[in-house]
């Protein structure tokens, strides 16, 4: 078994006890119908079933590689920069804001300071175009 | 992409319910000759597109209502008027987005009756007196509906069988919480009828069983169901309403058959609460003139709405008696719907 | 005498027929169409922005316009983006619109393998063929076709969900267990907003965004598109070999042909009669015509990984889903999927009302969709073609500028949906969990088919069982659903009963 079938398999486990769990805090259902809380526990219950078959077993056919971790530090940055430009967003200056953003994303990738800027410009102003005028989507 | 001067970084944009270049011409026209009225200053309401909040999904009832109506009014008022839908949580997402918007006349929003609702249902602490009505154009009756070939060919047939059965008669709805749904309970109140409430995710749906005669009869706007009724599919045995429908001029009344109950869906406009008075004139104005047009006319009759106009005062008065209205019942029925 | 009103009606129906093509052989009707058309293979291959998306915000442009020519530019867009919606699936892994998620399996394994040039030209051959296999049974069995959709209720709705839902297993690949999983999740996720049946909150945290559940979109997008940038980032410093990406040849050979053949046709028989079922479309059929194809295949391992026959499925059943669609909207006046229901509006404002009474009383206006549907599919797989090499010159873009430019679209279709930041955040967090998801070898189809099936499972049964007053073995008196139980249960033990063969005769 591998170490991200673990991680997965207790994960799942834990997601599956806590839809059986709130399942009971929902109204019960009237005349022996289904009430709120039933499929809440059907899900939970089986998705707990094959997550404990998947702690025991591990997937069978699966190749026993780890999960490779390289890239980390890529994928990080760019998720962190990705956060920032969500708890951002509808803060206004959409145009400004996102050009920076995607500048920033494309020096972090590597790209040249030149390259970056003008393309992520090019492109916000695009997208900016399309949408905002295009389809009438407010983007602030 | 052109430039006007006077948009003072205001994106240009297109309305969706006018023709593209038309509604760029207008607007540029109406910018240069703002800018000629005012050297280019603050000018005076209104100086740019206005934004209209739609509650809804885009191609329904509200929507077309809105887009239609904004369409129409913007060549009154000279600059656009574009929509923008923000449906979820019937409609109070919407509400509560405009009600935070300045009340600077540039964001407004349409209201439909679930703007009385949605404090009753628990969705957003908001009804029509925290925001500033500016007028209602539309209002649409429900129509109680059975399938072409049930037994029931009368309301009163159908209302002795439900009062009998006692929960043997199938009852489609809109979904628990929509208006549909309130008219029904609304008949189990006022009759001592009693159904097997069958929730669909909307009117469409509920009609859709009728048809294919999965559940027995349902409720929903006159305008939903006058295609299939025409069809042949669908047999309207009543109108909950005072006066008798213009698409459905057979169907007797509620009220003519001595149940004086129902409760219609309607269509207006709102903006944030606390807006001045003579913008709120001016837009009700050319909603007004909007109204008076053929083209609203034809909509209405097309879609089983009828045409009816309240100013700002009006409204307020019909909303808020709404609002006390779903107040009341809305607890009432929903124990009784057992939900 | 009754041969000869055989023969006048025949002759009548003749001249309909040619009125219809008349009304829209028109250079302007046509010109509508190609705009169409080309709208439509934009809002389609970007992802985030959908064909309904295209037809709602086009509609009130026709209303200045004739029914004919209106009625073009929104079908065009609609034919228009499905096959579309192909591409990105093909070249990047990220479907551009939700009908498109099988073609990913397939389509994206060929483009690895460098032959980007094939998939999207059997892309375009098939969804030309699918489409067009559905519109001949919208002109010819348009009624029974009718009420076959209208024979479903909500036992019926539950069967073909429970059926769906069978087969996580088998789009899971190997890792089935995992896959199973996921779809738990996505059923969960799914639960998210109000109970269809008692309108009782579940897991909305108090907030009012959340009632009406999840966006699917956002997550399809989240999952796909971002989920895949962060999966290539992370991977980039492995030596990239494949930098010029091979296009190869377009056109498929004649046994290729011939093997796609019968998975297209079948595709395309799926495809018509899940899209005529309302509230079922394309997303739903082509992943029931490729697991189907998969059943059929001899060599079933080759699916999602580069199979012709599962491509060729896929992209049939979700433009045949178009043709089911269009026939339960002309004929009974109700929407087969959420475009439809907007061109329904877009016809009432022309003093058009779909339905028996069209079907009946206006036939030629009735073929002249049909002549508008066969163009629009000939044209889209002209322009699909054409396009092939200088869209797949897209794999030649420098990846970081295509993955910022995947972002970007991504965000701003998500938010422009429904106008929410509350998708903004669901597409991010969707992407953070594909692209942790693809690193445990999860896969994400099961997921993506729970949550599109969730609602439909559990409010279907629940209705069932109002209907049949809290009765589950009277569920069983119903023919359609025994059918589905029936396929269903035969396809959760489909694993096991291979196995037992694959252990009588071993493979080396």
């Amino acid at each position: 078994m591998t170490r991200a079938d673990s991680i997965a398999g207790g994960a799942f486990l834990a997601v599956g006890l806590a839809l059986v769990a709130s399942g009971w805090t929902f109204p019960p259902g009237v005349g022996g119908l289904p009430g709120a809380g039933f499929f809440p526990q059907a899900i939970g219950g089986l998705m707990g079933l094959l997550a404990v078959g998947l702690l025991l077993k591990g997937e069978s056919g699966g190749e026993d590689r780890r999960p490779e971790m390289s890239g980390t530090r890529q994928v990080a940055g760019t998720a962190a920069l990705l956060f920032a430009y969500l708890l951002l967003w509808g803060t206004g200056f959409f145009a400004v804001r996102t050009a920076v953003f995607l500048a920033l994303l494309l020096r972090f990738l590597g790209q040249g300071w030149l390259s970056a800027t003008g393309y992520s410009a090019a492109l916000t102003a695009f997208v900016f175009l399309a949408f905002s005028m295009g389809l009438n989507v407010s983007l602030e | 992409m052109p430039e006007t001067g006077a948009s003072e970084g205001d994106p240009l944009r297109y309305n969706h319910a006018s023709p593209v270049v038309v509604a760029r011409l207008r607007w540029i026209l109406a910018a240069c000759a703002l800018l000629a009225a005012c050297g280019g200053a603050e000018g005076p309401y209104p100086a740019k597109e206005i934004r209209l909040i739609v509650q809804a999904a885009p191609g329904g009832t509200s929507d077309t209502v809105s887009r239609v109506m904004g369409s129409l009014a913007e060549s009154r008022l000279g600059v656009p008027i574009v929509c923008e839908n923000k449906p979820g949580a019937s409609g109070a997402l919407a509400f509560s987005y405009v009600a935070r918007r300045p009340a600077d006349g540039y964001t407004i929003g349409h209201a439909p009756v679930e703007i009385a609702i949605v404090r009753s249902l628990g969705y957003a602490d908001l009804g029509p007196s925290d925001v500033s009505l500016i007028c209602m154009v539309s209002k649409t009756a429900p129509a109680l509906v059975v399938s072409a070939s049930s037994p029931w060919r009368t309301f009163e047939e159908f209302l002795e069988a439900a009062v009998r059965e006692r929960g043997g008669i199938v009852m489609a709805n809109s979904g628990i919480g929509s208006i549909w749904h309130f008219n029904i309970l609304l008949m189990e109140q006022g009759t001592g009828a009693r159904f097997t409430h069958l929730p669909y995710g909307g009117s469409t749906p509920a009609l859709v069983s009728v048809i294919g005669e999965h559940s027995d009869a349902a409720v929903a706007g006159v305008g939903e169901v006058v295609s299939h009724v025409q069809a042949g599919k669908l047999r309207a045995l009543a109108v909950f309403d005072a006066a008798r429908s213009g698409v459905l001029p057979d169907v007797p009344t509620s009220h003519e058959l001595g149940f004086p109950i129902g409760a219609p869906a309607w269509s207006g406009f709102f903006g944030p609460g606390g807006m001045q008075e003579n913008q709120v004139e001016l837009l009700a104005g050319a909603f007004e003139a909007a109204f008076g047009t053929e083209e609203w006319a034809k909509l209405c009759r097309e879609r089983g709405m009828e045409a009816l106009f309240l100013d700002k005062d009006g409204f307020a008065e019909f909303a808020n008696q709404q609002q006390r209205f779903f107040e009341r019942e809305i607890p009432k029925l929903l124990r009784l719907g057992g939900a | 005498m009754p041969g000869s009103d055989f023969r006048s009606e025949v002759r009548a129906l003749i001249a309909e027929i040619l009125a219809g093509l008349a009304a829209i052989l028109d250079w302007q009707v046509l010109g509508f169409l190609a705009v169409g058309v080309s709208l439509g293979a934009v809002f389609g291959s970007l992802p985030g922005l959908t064909a309904t998306m295209g037809v709602a915000v086009l509609t009130p442009l026709t209303f200045w316009v004739s029914a004919e020519q209106g009625l073009a530019m929104l079908l065009g867009i609609y034919c228009g983006a499905i096959p579309a919606g192909g591409i990105p699936a093909i070249l990047i892994n990220v479907p551009g619109t939700p009908a498109s998620i099988a073609t990913t399996w397939d389509g994206y394994a060929l483009t690895r393998k460098g032959s980007a040039g094939l998939a999207l030209g059997v892309n375009a051959i098939a969804s030309a063929v699918g489409q067009l296999t559905s519109i001949m049974f919208l002109a010819f069995l348009a009624f029974p076709i009718a009420r076959f959709a209208l024979q479903f209720g909500p036992a019926e709705y539950f069967g073909l969900a429970l059926l769906g839902i069978s087969l996580m297993a088998g789009v899971s690949g190997r890792h089935v267990i995992k896959g199973m999983l996921a779809g738990m999740l996505g059923l969960a996720l799914a639960l998210v907003g109000l109970d269809p049946m008692t309108a009782y909150p579940r897991y909305t945290f108090g907030m009012s965004e959340f009632l009406d559940g999840i966006s699917f979109v956002p997550v399809m997008i989240g999952l796909f598109g971002l989920g895949e940038v962060l999966i290539q980032i992370s991977e980039r410093h492995k030596a990239r070999k494949s930098a010029s990406a091979e296009i190869g040849r377009i056109l498929p050979s004649a046994p290729e042909a011939r093997t796609m053949a019968g998975a297209t046709f079948s595709g395309a028989t799926v495809g018509t009669m899940v899209g005529a079922i309302p509230a079922a479309g394309g997303d739903i059929g082509s992943v029931i015509a490729w697991e189907q194809a998969r059943r059929a295949s001899k060599d079933k391992d080759s699916f999602g990984k580069g199979s012709l026959r599962g491509l060729a499925a896929s992209c049939s059943a979700c433009n045949a889903a178009i043709g089911g669609a269009m026939t339960t909207m002309l004929t009974l006046g109700i929407p087969g999927d959420a475009v439809s229901a907007i061109l329904i509006g877009a016809l009432l404002i022309h003093g058009i009302q779909p339905g028996p009474l069209l079907f009946a009383g206006n036939q030629s206006f009735v073929f002249s969709i049909v002549f508008l549907l066969v163009f629009a599919s000939l044209l889209i797989m002209a322009v699909g073609l054409l396009g092939a090499r200088p869209l797949a010159r897209i794999l030649n873009i420098p990846p970081p500028w295509l993955w910022t430019g995947i972002v970007l679209f991504g965000t701003v279709g998500a938010y422009a949906l429904n106008n929410a930041t509350v998708d903004v955040w669901a597409m991010y967090a969707a992407g953070l969990a594909g692209f942790l998801f693809r690193k445990a070898r999860i896969p994400l189809g099961p997921l993506v088919l729970g949550l599109i099936l969730g609602p439909m499972m559990e409010s279907n049964l629940r209705r069932a069982l109002i209907l049949s007053r809290g009765d589950w073995l009277g569920l069983l008196t119903r023919p359609i659903l025994l059918v589905f139980l029936a396929a269903t249960v035969l396809s959760l033990l489909w694993p096991l009963i291979r196995r037992k063969l694959a252990s009588t005769n071993p493979q080396p």
